[in-house]
């Protein structure tokens, strides 16, 4: 059974423990075709895309052929040969080299008959490769010294290392993230170029403008499934959110008119490497959510709030007063707690039982004559694991072991313990199965209704819209739009999300 | 639960200890099979185990400190040079040598936190400080005096049960740091420090400060060693500190895989500290040459670490 397509993929299922990433995929790539890839988080796409580049194997099922050849086993190398490129996310340049050096890495140097390299042809090699793309750089320097554009240049450019004329698949992931509108142009051009030398492009992304800027066709994922392709003449945007979302999403009713508390947490003026400056208020027993897409600010916008990294224009007013210093300790004396989104480094400490990690936010009620009384942490650590429904619900028992959703469940517990008055969330249920996720929401919804108020960042459309009063959408640095009451919704979230941004620019 | 306690990973050093014992015991049954021995051990294991467990609380909290041999160094030079040169009484003299280890604490906590130094690096660099300091104030030579003999060298060898005082000391020391890595909220910190020194941070932990006292508790303990092993010669020797650094690391991380799995703790660090002078007793009992020790130390490093499976964590 051949394959005319530059790339195919048929039957693709991988299953993780506890989660199916991809469901029975079929999807082809056609030679010469710019071919779209959009979905949400979790949709699949990166797993699609780990599979085609050989990070992981796929379940037995599933088959991928690269130019017309099937793959099997030794997926990298021979897809590889076969034509099937990468330009990964992060692009995978090492900033302190030159340009020809970080060719040499992937492509291998051209040496001369004495084993020796041959700068010169290298040099004008590479020179000559990327000003096919209208590229004019000096390839002796370091690549740092280029700029976003350039930079995607090179990686592109020495993806295509090798391939034969006419053949080929290129698969670029999330290519735009931190280019301007001007360099976008930019790399448009490029891709074209690559297109019209016979390089077939397979290309990820969140900007649904864009695709319509650049892709012949589309694909959108969800839930690990393909739920639809289509040439993007005959698809609109509204189309793509709504495949995006899904038809079978259960309508949660909220209503407009909640009372809000008062007012508890005042934010003006954050800004960071991304964000442009952003302001908001968050009032007791609110639920508010940040949602926003990796470049937004979304990743640094927790750390900012809570002082682990700088922002410097920010203000913080807390119950009318305003803050002199951000940093952690300060917030968490004033009752403002992070639950950081890298659960592993940063949310809880591997060596210590459950107990321990559940008390780290506050000792202090356990001192009794500066003796730490294991007792009484017991005492509190067995309520909260009743609460949450730990399992094992053994308080001596490891953390590392524990499954992804148990773990969170103890993050969460340990900063719940510390009576909070304002808790921020950073991408809370990533990684957790559905069993914690429904009752860490519960405990979400509980403590809100005692006057806790929460601040959820994330890029979980459906999370937010299920646990939110109230969602800000960050686009490229600020707040494009504020949904309230019945306008929070799946739909909304992801239209808001991949919106077009006028503004794009650094 | 108790079936774990007793296994190999938990306490093998226990059973290798043991092993030692009867190895010797049956090697040379006349010179180390006797009650001597007992006390031998115990007595000459003192002074590295107060040198070894100045590192336990900086480790926890994740911090090296490589300058405790020159503080030894200094302090013992101190306290010779006061009680040779002046006249002021033992006490006294004590005391200025105990001041000078918390100075050398307070420089290297300025050095790692305030000037925020690697404390890997920064400890070798004030260790090679301190070690021109000895130089200066010994001129390179060692420094004996009746009056280091007497009331002061009763210090180090006053006995009961043929036991002498310093095992005491460094019962009292490991008595203190025991609860205070154990049962304090302060001992949970630091090792959460030397754990995740990020989740610390964002969980409110003052990792400043901790680390910051961790330095100064290090060299004060280093400190009381070198005032000791002074009384016990009844010398002020410039040399004296550097050889104890690498038997009490070595005894430090080899207690680590003891115990508490991978922490740093202070009955683990016993245990080593006096497996590895069982040990070095044994052999020096049955005439082996004098490289053994350093093959014997070198090997149990390994092969703790190796079997247990320590993590290495990041310096």
């Amino acid at each position: 059974m051949g394959s005319t397509a530059a790339v195919e993929v048929q039957c693709l299922t991988k299953t993780f423990p506890g989660t199916r990433a991809l469901d029975n995929l079929s999807l082809s790539v056609e030679r010469g075709e710019i071919h779209a890839i959009v979905g949400q988080n979790g949709s699949g796409k990166s797993t699609l895309i780990k599979i085609l580049a050989g990070y992981h194997a796929p379940d037995p099922t599933g088959k991928v052929w690269v130019g017309g050849t099937e793959i099997v086993n030794d997926r990298a190398a021979k897809a590889h040969e076969l034509g099937l490129r990468f330009v990964h996310q992060g692009l995978g340049l090492i900033d302190e080299l030159d340009v020809v050096d970080n060719f040499g890495l992937i492509s291998g140097f051209i040496r001369k008959r004495t084993r020796r390299l041959d700068w010169k042809r290298q040099v004008d090699h590479v020179s000559s490769q990327l000003s096919r793309f209208g590229i004019q750089v000096d390839v002796m320097r370091p690549v740092k010294e280029l700029n976003a554009v350039q930079r995607t240049a090179v990686a592109i450019t020495r993806a295509l290392e090798g391939l034969g004329p006419g053949s080929g698949a290129l698969v670029l992931d999330e290519p735009t993230v931190a280019l301007t509108k001007l360099e976008v142009e930019q790399l448009f051009t490029i891709i074209h170029e690559v297109q019209r030398s016979g390089v077939s492009v397979l290309y990820v992304s969140h900007y649904l403008d864009e695709i319509f800027d650049i892709a012949n066709r589309v694909t959108v994922l969800k839930g690990g499934k393909l739920v639809g392709t289509s040439k993007i003449e005959s698809i609109t945007h509204r189309d793509l959110v709504h495949l995006m979302v899904g038809r079978n999403v259960n309508p949660i009713i909220k209503s407009s008119k909640k009372d809000k508390g008062a007012p508890l947490l005042s934010v003006e003026h954050l800004t960071g490497a991304e964000l442009k400056g952003i302001d908001f208020t968050v009032h007791s027993g609110e639920v508010v959510g940040i949602a926003g897409l990796q470049g937004s600010g979304i990743a640094e916008c927790p750390y900012l709030l809570i002082g682990a990294s700088t922002s410097k224009e920010l203000s913080l007013t807390l119950d009318g007063r305003v803050m002199q210093k951000i940093n952690p300790p300060l917030m968490a004396r004033n009752g403002i707690h992070l639950v950081p989104g890298d659960r592993k480094s940063q949310g809880a400490i591997s060596e210590f039982n459950v107990r321990e990690n559940m008390t780290l936010g506050d000792l202090a009620p356990f001192r009794r004559h500066g003796h730490l009384c294991t007792k009484t942490e017991k005492e509190l650590v067995e309520y909260w694991i009743g609460e949450l429904d730990l399992v094992p619900p053994d308080p001596e028992h490891d953390y590392l072991t524990l499954s992804g959703g148990n773990q969170q469940k103890v993050i969460v517990a340990k900063w719940l313990a510390v009576n909070p008055k304002v808790l921020i969330l950073d991408e809370p249920t990533n990684g957790v199965d559905v069993g914690a996720r429904e009752k860490i929401y519960s405990v979400i919804r509980d403590q809100a209704s005692r006057g806790l108020a929460f601040i959820i960042c994330s890029s979980d459309a459906g999370e937010l819209a299920e646990l939110c009063d109230r969602i800000l959408v960050l686009n490229d640095g600020k707040i494009i739009s504020e949904l309230i009451g019945e306008q929070v919704n799946e739909i909304n979230i992801v239209d808001q999300l991949h919106a077009v941004n006028e503004q794009n620019t650094h | 639960m108790n079936k774990q306690r007793l296994s190999f990973n938990n306490i093998g050093a226990v059973y290798v200890w043991l092993l030692i014992i009867i190895f010797f015991w049956w090697l040379e049954p006349g010179t180390f099979g006797s009650s001597d021995t007992l006390r031998v051990v115990l007595n000459d294991g003192a002074i590295t185990g107060l040198v070894a467990l100045s590192l336990v609380v900086p480790l926890a909290a994740g911090v090296f400190d490589l300058s405790i041999g020159g503080t030894i160094g200094v302090t013992s030079m101190v306290t010779a040079k006061l009680l040779a040169d002046t006249s002021i009484n033992p006490a006294a003299a004590i005391f200025a040598a105990l001041f000078v280890a918390l100075a050398i604490g307070l420089v290297n906590a300025i050095v790692v936190v305030i000037c925020k130094i690697d404390p890997f690096i920064g400890t070798l660099a004030t260790s090679s400080l301190l070690g021109a300091l000895v130089l200066i104030v010994s001129d390179n030579k060692s420094v004996a005096s009746p009056r280091l003999l007497g009331g002061f060298a009763r210090i180090s060898r006053m006995k009961i049960w043929g036991i002498t005082a310093p095992v005491l000391y460094l019962f009292v020391v490991a008595l203190v740091l025991w609860f205070l890595l154990e049962h304090t909220a302060t001992g949970r910190r630091i090792y959460a420090i030397g754990f995740n020194r990020e989740t610390a941070r964002l969980s409110g932990v003052n990792v400043d400060r901790i680390r910051f006292y961790s330095l100064i508790t290090s060299a004060f303990i280093a400190g009381i060693a070198g005032v000791v092993l002074t009384s016990r010669i009844s010398v002020g020797s410039p040399t004296i500190g550097p050889p104890f650094l690498l038997p009490a690391f070595a005894a430090v991380f080899v207690g680590a895989t003891q115990i508490r799995g991978g922490r740093f703790n202070v009955l683990g660090t016993l245990i080593a500290v006096y497996l590895i002078g069982t040990g070095n007793t044994g052999l020096s009992l049955s005439g082996q040459p004098l490289w053994a020790p350093q093959v014997f130390v070198g090997l149990i490093l390994i092969s703790a670490i190796g079997l247990t499976g320590l993590k290495r964590r990041s310096i």
